[in-house]
């Protein structure tokens, strides 16, 4: 939203954000203040997952998901290159898959932790259960393919493999949208979906790589079918991104995730096409196959990498105005965070605080001393005109004025007086506490008095003034004042 | 027990920061948060007023920020400066708690959310999960982190050490029924001395996330503070998402078995 | 003192100037950019921020911009930058015996500082514009 380039479609999203602006200004004469965030700055935390690692598991776990349900299903009816090939990428998924997700934690000597507890409310927590005796079963059912020991347990390693493998392949996606990134969580509806028919495909797409042309009846069908639903789920799960505000659908279009999902389309297209029109040659199977699988692949990194923008573009940008051209001043500490589209803040002619009338705020104003004409120490004529005071941030904002305080006075005597005559004067004043410290009651200095008569419970004069000073605001609290 | 961040009274002096990170011991941070140096030399400016953390995370549990928002009414007044001592919400109903697959994080007997040290093994699953972008991994330690609201001190009766700190009383700790009221009352006090922009955030426990146990009083839109304006717990939609995952398993099952029928067919 | 330690010097951690809007506008400054303080004494860099907080004065009509810098930085520590000491003469407090002066003209222009010789020649150039050395 923030980045990228601006499209028509942006305004028919854009309007009717606006009108969930400023309650509180709506109706009034005031031009409606727009902002987009805290200086810019995303809300959203980016997530710590690494890159390739969880999109490589997520594709991994789908594709070894959907193989193990077809290894079964291929053993059944009699296609044992196949089942060979299936059982084989199950194990090998999973093993990547498990590989790769102890790879992202920030301790993976600690993996056995996901164990740790059964918690329904945690999708990581639940996939570690179906991970975990998943890649145990898929691996035992593989071990036996290969070497031919046990084939009977094989077998039944394989029917587990095959009852864990679909919740591996979908849980997933309830793992991505169970967060607060827009783009994941959004798409809560359609990603199950998405990802079950990304696992058909890729699952269907390494069978057509791996088994025998009169064998592959199945997989093609399966492939083309998960090809043309992952396609559907891709425009089902924009479409219905495309209706929420905050361009959370932007993060699926643009930047890595639309480059990825582009080529997903293509290669999920070409593989799903290529699947039915090439079935009776081995070697373009194999190549739609490859196709289908690498579309898999990419879908998955546009899933992630959709996520991974979406947290960084989620700014509370849902109040940008639609004409909001930043304002051409020159920028302040606020204006990455600050936009108004309307009139500048302050009419161009009482820009600087003047003088002549009472100033609404004293604080900010420097008076010169009586005629102003020169320095009332040095005698030096002034001079007049754009010439730059430096001053230490906040001191040196005194009042000169007729009668002052004896407060103002005092005040003025510490921080010294601010002129514009040349960088050289001395300050022959005293500090402000020195006249404290001399104090003398009944002939006893009035500091050591406080300390003698503090001892015991407070152990300071300035922590027993600290407390008189706290019952005093409390005072000023309960009488309802303002701070 | 909980903090009520009163940002009317919130001088900017950034003393929460400090005592925080002097209690924990948590490391002092180079540039941004999460930019994953360590190197005191490449401090810098963040060009944000005075607030140079720029965010919270791992390694800045309390961070003070800094606005300078233009004044209610364009070309009256001086720009609002106002700042504000942010820090984890410990919501009622917490997202990083519930998403944690570890039970590292924790409720704690001070209805706080509590991450374990050893026993987070640092997947990362709590960080996208917070609305607020609260918690975050240590880089060069693994884990996740963020404000325990001093469990090691509430534990032994002690305030919150940036509680402690806080010269202004904006930050204050307690039993959250009393601070609530004591909340109102304050909004209460300075709507009638005409501040109308005041309003509490994170307050009302009917709210996406069941009522911050950390909750503020602000001077303007949480927006301008950095805080999302109608955070929700990400797993009050988890039936919904469970129910969805499971049809689309089965209908992958289904759906395999379907494509070997036919071929037995043929 | 604060600048050798870490939780302190990361609050605050570079040497930097507040200025206005229209002065920024008027020379040329940008937000966390370098700037020149240039006094009659000598020239330090600071980085700039830019806040409305800064407002100019109108004195008898003209109009004076301030810049507001915090006497903080030097090169020991973590927080390092130029000394705005350099800019001034020394004017002690009689209790502390601590630089006291607060408030001094200068110009501000954008970039960093010279060093060495040039940055002698700068200074010089100013002097001798302002008339202070023939």
């Amino acid at each position: 939203m923030t980045s990228g380039t601006p499209e028509p479609a942006d305004k028919s999203r854009v309007e009717p954000r606006r009108k969930r602006g400023r309650k509180r200004i709506k109706g009034s004469m005031v031009p409606e203040a727009e902002f987009t965030s805290y200086y810019g700055r995303p809300i959203l935390k980016r997530p710590t997952w690494k890159n390739p690692d969880i999109p490589v598991y997520l594709w991994a776990g789908g594709m070894a998901g959907t193989s193990s349900v077809l290894a079964v299903l291929a053993d059944t009816t009699g296609r044992p290159a196949l089942r060979r090939g299936a059982r084989l990428v199950a194990a090998g998924g999973a093993i990547v898959g498990t590989v790769a997700l102890i790879h992202d934690l920030g301790r993976p000597s600690r993996f056995l932790n996901m164990l740790r507890v059964v918690k329904p409310t945690s999708p990581l927590s639940v996939g570690s259960w179906i991970l975990a005796p998943y890649a145990g079963l898929a691996s035992a059912a593989a071990a036996s393919e290969i070497t031919g020991i046990a084939p009977r347990l094989g077998k039944q390693a394989g029917w587990g493999a095959a009852l864990f493998g679909p919740p591996l392949a979908s849980y997933t996606a309830v793992l991505v949208s169970d967060t607060a990134i827009p783009a994941w969580h959004e798409a809560r509806d359609e990603l199950p979906v998405l990802f079950v028919s990304s696992a058909a495909a890729a699952g269907a797409g390494a069978g057509l790589l791996l088994a025998a042309t009169p064998e592959n009846g199945p997989v093609v069908r399966l492939g083309a079918v998960a090809a043309g639903i992952e396609l559907a789920a891709g425009k089902a799960l924009e479409k219905r991104l495309d209706g929420l505000p905050g361009g959370v659908v932007d993060a699926y279009r643009t930047g890595k995730a639309g480059r990825w999902n582009r080529a997903a389309h293509v290669l999920t297209t070409l593989g799903g096409l290529g699947a039915l029109l090439a079935r009776r040659s081995r070697a373009g199977s194999a190549l739609a196959g490859l196709a289908l699988t690498a579309g898999s692949l990419a879908t998955r990194f546009a899933v992630f990498e959709a996520g991974i923008q979406s947290a960084a573009t989620r700014s509370t940008s849902s109040r940008r105005s639609a004409s909001g051209s930043p304002a051409a001043s020159a920028p302040t500490a606020r204006a990455a965070g600050w936009r108004r589209n309307a009139a500048p803040r302050r009419s161009p002619a009482p820009d600087t605080c003047s003088i002549a009338p009472p100033a609404p705020h004293p604080t900010n104003v420097i008076r010169p001393a009586r005629s102003a004409t020169s320095c009332p120490r040095t005698g030096l004529p002034l001079q007049h005109g754009p010439h730059h005071l430096a001053h230490r941030t906040g001191g040196a904002r005194s009042t000169t004025s007729a009668k002052r305080s004896w407060f103002d006075q005092r005040r003025t005597r510490a921080l010294g007086e601010l002129e514009p005559c040349p960088d050289v004067h001395v300050d022959h004043y005293s500090d402000d506490l020195e006249p404290f410290l001399l104090v003398e009651v009944g002939g006893h200095p009035l500091v050591d008095l406080l300390e003698i008569l503090t001892r015991g419970s407070v152990s300071s004069p300035g922590e027993r003034l600290g407390i008189a000073q706290s019952r005093l605001l409390r005072v000023a609290e309960q009488a309802g004042l303002p701070p | 027990m909980g903090f009520f961040t009163d940002t009317s009274v919130c001088i900017g002096c950034k003393a929460c920061e400090v005592a925080c990170k002097v209690w924990n011991q948590v490391p002092a941070d180079a540039g941004p948060t999460g930019s994953g140096t360590s190197d005191l030399a490449e401090l810098d400016l963040l060009g944000m007023s005075y607030d140079n953390t720029g965010d919270l995370g791992a390694n800045t549990w309390r961070h003070v920020a800094f606005v300078e928002a233009p004044p209610r009414t364009p070309g009256a007044g001086d720009v609002r400066w106002l700042m504000s001592s942010d820090v984890c919400k410990h919501c009622t109903h917490a997202a990083c708690l519930d998403v944690c697959p570890t039970g590292a994080l924790i409720r704690t007997e001070f209805e706080t959310v509590y991450v374990q040290p050893d026993v987070c093994n640092g997947c990362g699953y709590c960080v996208p999960a917070c609305p607020y972008g609260v918690i975050d991994v240590r880089p060069d330690d693994g884990r996740a982190f963020k404000c325990t609201l001093c469990y090691d001190r509430t534990k032994h009766g002690l305030t919150p050490a940036c509680a402690q700190a806080c010269p202004t009383e904006s930050i204050q700790y307690g039993p959250l029924d009393e601070l609530r009221e004591r909340a109102d009352r304050r909004l209460e006090q300075l709507k009638a001395a005409g501040v109308a922009e005041a309003q509490l955030y994170g307050r009302d426990p009917g709210d996406g996330v069941g009522g911050d146990g950390a909750f503020f009083l602000l001077l303007d839109e949480p927006e301008v503070y950095g805080l999302p304006p109608d955070p929700v717990v990400t797993t009050r939609d988890l039936p919904g998402m469970w129910k969805r995952a499971a049809a689309a398993a089965a209908g992958l099952a289904v759906a395999v078995a379907v494509a070997f029928v036919e071929g037995r067919r043929r | 003192m604060s600048r050798y330690l870490p939780y302190l010097a990361e609050l605050q951690p570079r040497a930097f100037c507040e200025v206005s809007p229209e002065l920024a506008r008027e020379r040329g400054l940008v937000q966390n950019g370098w700037a020149t303080l240039v006094t009659a004494r000598s020239a330090i860099e600071l980085r700039v921020l830019i806040t409305e907080r800064m407002t100019p004065l109108r004195i008898d009509g003209g109009e004076t911009h301030q810049v507001g810098v915090p006497w903080h930085f030097g090169h020991g520590g973590f927080a390092t930058g130029d000394s705005v000491n350099d800019l001034l003469s020394i004017a002690l407090d009689p209790n502390v015996h601590i630089q006291e002066s607060k408030a001094l003209t200068c110009d501000i222009r954008p970039g960093r500082t010279p060093r060495g010789p040039a940055l002698r020649a700068l200074v010089e150039d100013y002097r001798r514009r302002a008339g202070l050395t023939p």
